[in-house]
């Protein structure tokens, strides 16, 4: 089939076995790629009581059939695996270059399992795939270790993925680095790679991807260019980066402040905005392959006592190292930000672990000694940045922080739990449910935790994207199924795969005629979001089967309350019952053997045990 | 009634201002404010955010009242309310969104050497010389058969005007450039453009062949006019205008930098409006 390179690499880390084997062109039809064939891989292959930390789970690294393509932001992957922080279903993705270079080697997804006994990294060229020692790699940040990857084999092309030290020592935390900056962030995909002691996956290749039908598939990346070129929203991000969304927050109370106590903060509002962040980048435009946007940043920065050199930061850590732990001052969220990417840790789950800590202390629950010495008041830049050290390094305070909110509130607490922000295990990002409502039920109900890519609800509620009237962002109505299509076109779009920033501005039935073109399969819209519902389905019988229930959909007491200024907050309750109904679930959160049944997933009926209690 | 209206980020750009103070009869609702700002002479919105036909911003606009978010565009406005307008991922307040010490304008003043000469289109030639392997003649229907390509650019003059994200649209002069194989290693490293009425700019090849860097036939959607260098100008977004040579008619690539006419008048060669690098040092 065009689109798909046609084969899979297996890399077995503790026999140091590589084997190439065909992708299943049925599996390829029922879940097109990316996510999609993440999902059912790792379901296959991870039985319900693996440790993520094990040899026994499995780590995949998908591309999708648009990836290694011109279509404009398809240069992506996504890695699935179950989550060492969360222990549920974990996928997370990351654009830059990477995700092109898999399917240049000829491969659309390698699946790693398995332990190496010693530090490896892997080497895969369009023509060798090998496991080599990386005894000299471990240790190295994450940032350095992808040139000093690219000198050593004299390939300045090379496009390394990569975790830090703390993915190394199993931080729970932690991402993998591609591309000198952009992260496949939250759930811990990085600890999974230490704990089967794979630094780096380096990639080589010259191949180029089949297409069907070219010649219609080239004039729909012309119209798409030159509409993303029209694009407001594409404008502010070319301006401003994805920064450009904190100015709109501030106004809106979407942005949390303090450890989510606040939606509102004159004195950040006022310094920390996107053309402040413009004014401290050195290079204004970077983009990922094919991405007309240009959304990345560059930054350098020669301060007393802090040098940077490296990506500037987005959104999500803007609003997290800001006002999230009252800090108003820019050049520590950069620095924070430099030294998340080095360590290789998540920035939204250790910002947020750090707000707890600084809450603990204000409320004298975490003592002086056991910080360390750290004065950990609020916005204190010392505490920030010391508490990223301790987290990456693992050690003092960080080693708990760095296991995530929930775990830290449950070892420390004294009513610590109360303050500890999570679903799931995972910590919110930095989108206020009680700004816009759809988030609650989308947080609730996300497949890897609280999510806002998995299910972009705001555009829902905003405007952004749809051509009708927004859903009003302070009502209930309706939200359910508003949220059950948006995390539907989400995963799909993760399957293709198309960075949200384009994806989300076509239609479902562009999309399909885009992946017909692609593949020379024919697609129709209602099909891709019937593959993203499947998904979705499919993510979800993987956490029951993990332990989880409907008891779970819940969020932190704190959410359900209005912000100390005042305001609205969500009916969660209300919102959960139209999502169940939307989705065909039981009211307990449960797909039905009916459902699992109308989206070709039988078999996973059976492994819930859905037939026996009659479905 | 004195209505107060703040535009924020992208919207600001495209009004050419981020505040505006209107002026609405007694008893005016927020659709008419809708109205007047959108409708503002110099306003540049396009149809993603303003619906010419209903007069009225689209759904992706926001329209806040004080601090409440309204979405009943019925609802009447008092004289001294302040109004916010804006778009979720809106960018940059302001000030600053402009390169330092630039002021936003709405007009396009016209600055040039010389006279506005009169150069038909069917008389047009664009040649490629110096350090190139073939030499390029291009006629204007050469030009045609280039790919086009349209993008929205700013535009800061160093005498301190800015204009921005308005829609250009022309050929790369990289695509041109390839056409004649500038010579490599050791070889071409700088291009001096020529204009009508021997002005010249100079530029780093790498600079020239930026992807942003036009041969502009267009600017927001009609033809260049002759005031403003048609029929075929040079556009280079990121340096100040000076570099974007009107009426532009050749290129000489060489090995070493040749200074263009303001550039050998004390004029900053690199001339990176970011850095506020305006006169050489």
């Amino acid at each position: 089939m065009s689109g798909y390179m046609g084969k899979l690499l297996w890399v077995d880390l503790t026999q140091g076995k590589i084997e190439s084997l065909p992708l299943d062109g049925g599996l390829a039809r029922d879940y097109i790629g990316g996510v999609g064939l993440g999902t059912r891989l790792v379901y296959d292959l991870v039985a319900r009581d693996t440790d993520p930390l094990s040899p026994e789970n499995h780590l995949v690294f998908a591309a999708g059939p648009l990836t290694g393509t011109t279509f404009p932001t398809s240069s992506r992957y996504e890695v699935c695996t179950r989550s060492p922080q969360t222990g549920i279903w974990l996928d997370a993705g990351a654009s830059g270059k990477w995700g092109a270079e898999l399917k240049r080697t000829g491969y659309d997804a390698i699946v790693i399992h398995g332990a190496s006994p010693r530090p490896a990294y892997l080497l895969v060229t369009g023509e060798t795939a090998e496991l080599r020692d990386a005894a000299d790699l471990w240790g190295q940040d994450a940032i350095e270790v992808q040139g000093y990857l690219r000198t050593r084999l004299g390939e300045r092309a090379l496009k390394v993925a990569a975790i830090g030290p703390a993915g190394e020592r199993q931080v729970l935390i932690t991402s993998i680095i591609n591309d000198e900056g952009r992260v496949a962030g939250r759930g811990g995909a990085g600890a999974v790679m230490g704990s089967k002691k794979l630094k780096a996956i380096a990639l080589r290749g010259r191949r180029q991807v089949p297409l069907a039908r070219p010649e219609p598939f080239r004039q729909r990346v012309k119209e798409v260019l030159a509409a993303l070129g029209r694009s407001p929203t594409s404008q502010a991000l070319a301006r401003w980066g994805t920064s450009a969304n904190i100015d709109a927050a501030w106004i809106t109370g979407d942005v949390p402040v303090q450890n989510w106590r606040r939606r509102a903060w004159k004195q950040g509002q006022a310094r920390i905005t996107s053309q402040k962040v413009a004014d401290l980048v050195a290079q204004r435009y970077g983009a990922c392959l094919y991405c007309p946007i240009k959304c990345s940043r560059w930054v350098r920065l020669e301060r007393e006592g802090l040098s940077l050199d490296g990506p500037g930061p987005e959104y999500q850590t803007l609003a997290t190292f800001g006002p999230l732990l009252l800090n108003d001052n820019l050049e520590v969220v950069l620095a924070a930000n430099d030294l998340c990417n080095r360590y290789g840790l998540d920035t939204v789950s250790a910002g947020a672990a750090i707000a707890f800590a600084m809450e603990a202390y204000e409320r004298g629950i975490v003592s002086p000694s056991e910080a360390g010495g750290l004065d950990l008041s609020w916005g204190n830049p010392r505490a920030i940045l010391g508490l990223l050290r301790q987290m990456g390094e693992r050690r003092g305070l960080g080693e708990l922080l760095g296991q995530g909110v929930k775990r830290a509130a449950e070892v420390l607490g004294r009513g610590s739990q109360e303050f500890a922000l999570h679903v799931k295990g995972m910590e919110p990002p930095m989108h206020d449910p009680r700004a816009f409502f759809a988030m609650a039920v989308n947080y609730a109900t996300g497949p890897r935790g609280p999510d806002h890519m998995r299910g972009y609800a705001l555009a829902h509620e905003t405007g952004l994207w749809s051509k009708g009237a927004p859903a009003s962002r302070f009502s209930d109505e309706g939200k359910g199924e508003g949220v059950r299509l948006a995390q539907d076109r989400s995963t799909m779009l993760n399957c293709l795969i198309l960075c949200v920033f384009c994806g989300q501005a076509l239609s479902v039935d562009d999309l399909a005629e885009v992946l017909t073109w692609t593949t020379g399969e024919p697609y129709t819209g209602g099909e891709l979001l019937m593959v993203g519902e499947r998904i979705v389905n499919l993510q979800r019988a993987f956490n029951l089967r993990c332990g989880v229930s409907g008891a779970d959909d819940t969020l932190p007491p704190r959410l359900l309350r209005a912000a100390e200024e005042g305001g609205r907050v969500p009916d969660l309750a209300r919102q959960l019952q139209d999502y169940y109904a939307a989705r065909g679930w039981t009211a307990d959160g449960v797909p039905t053997a009916q459902k699992l049944a109308e989206l070709g997933l039988g078999g996973v009926s059976r492994d819930l045990g859905l037939e026996a209690r009659g479905g | 009634m004195k209505v107060s209206v703040t535009l924020v980020g992208i919207l600001a750009q495209y009004a050419g201002a981020p505040e505006v103070e209107i002026h609405l009869p007694e008893g005016a609702r927020l659709a008419d404010l809708h109205r007047v700002v959108g409708g503002r002479p110099g306003s540049r919105f396009p149809s993603e955010v303003w619906d010419p036909a209903a007069e009225r911003f689209t759904a992706c606009v926001r329209t806040f009242v004080g601090e409440e978010d309204v979405e009943d565009l019925s609802r009447p406005l008092a004289s001294g309310d302040r109004v916010t307008l804006l778009t979720m991922i809106a960018g940059g307040l302001r000030p600053g969104f402009l390169p330092p010490n630039q002021r936003l304008t709405e007009k396009f003043p016209v600055l040039h050497l010389g006279p506005v000469p009169a150069i038909p289109e069917a008389t047009w030639q664009f040649t490629v010389e110096g350090e190139v392997e073939a030499p390029i003649h291009l006629t204007r229907s050469d030009l045609q058969t280039l790919p086009r390509t349209v993008q929205r650019s700013d535009f800061h003059c160093v005498t301190g005007w800015s204009r921005l994200g308005d829609e250009w649209e022309g050929v790369r002069v990289r695509d041109v450039l390839a056409l004649a194989i500038p010579t490599g290693r050791d070889g071409a490293g700088f291009a001096l453009f020529l204009a009508e009425g021997g002005y010249t700019t100079d530029l780093a090849l790498a600079d020239a062949t930026a992807t942003d860097v036009l041969l502009a036939v267009k600017f927001n959607g009609a033809p260049l006019t002759p005031e403003h260098g048609g029929p075929v100008r040079l556009l280079v977004p990121s340096k100040y205008a000076y570099k974007s040579a009107k009426w532009v008619r050749g290129v000489v690539l060489s090995r070493e930098r040749q200074l263009g006419y303001w550039e050998s008048r004390g004029y900053s060669t690199s001339a990176d409006p970011w850095k506020d690098d305006r006169y050489s040092r």
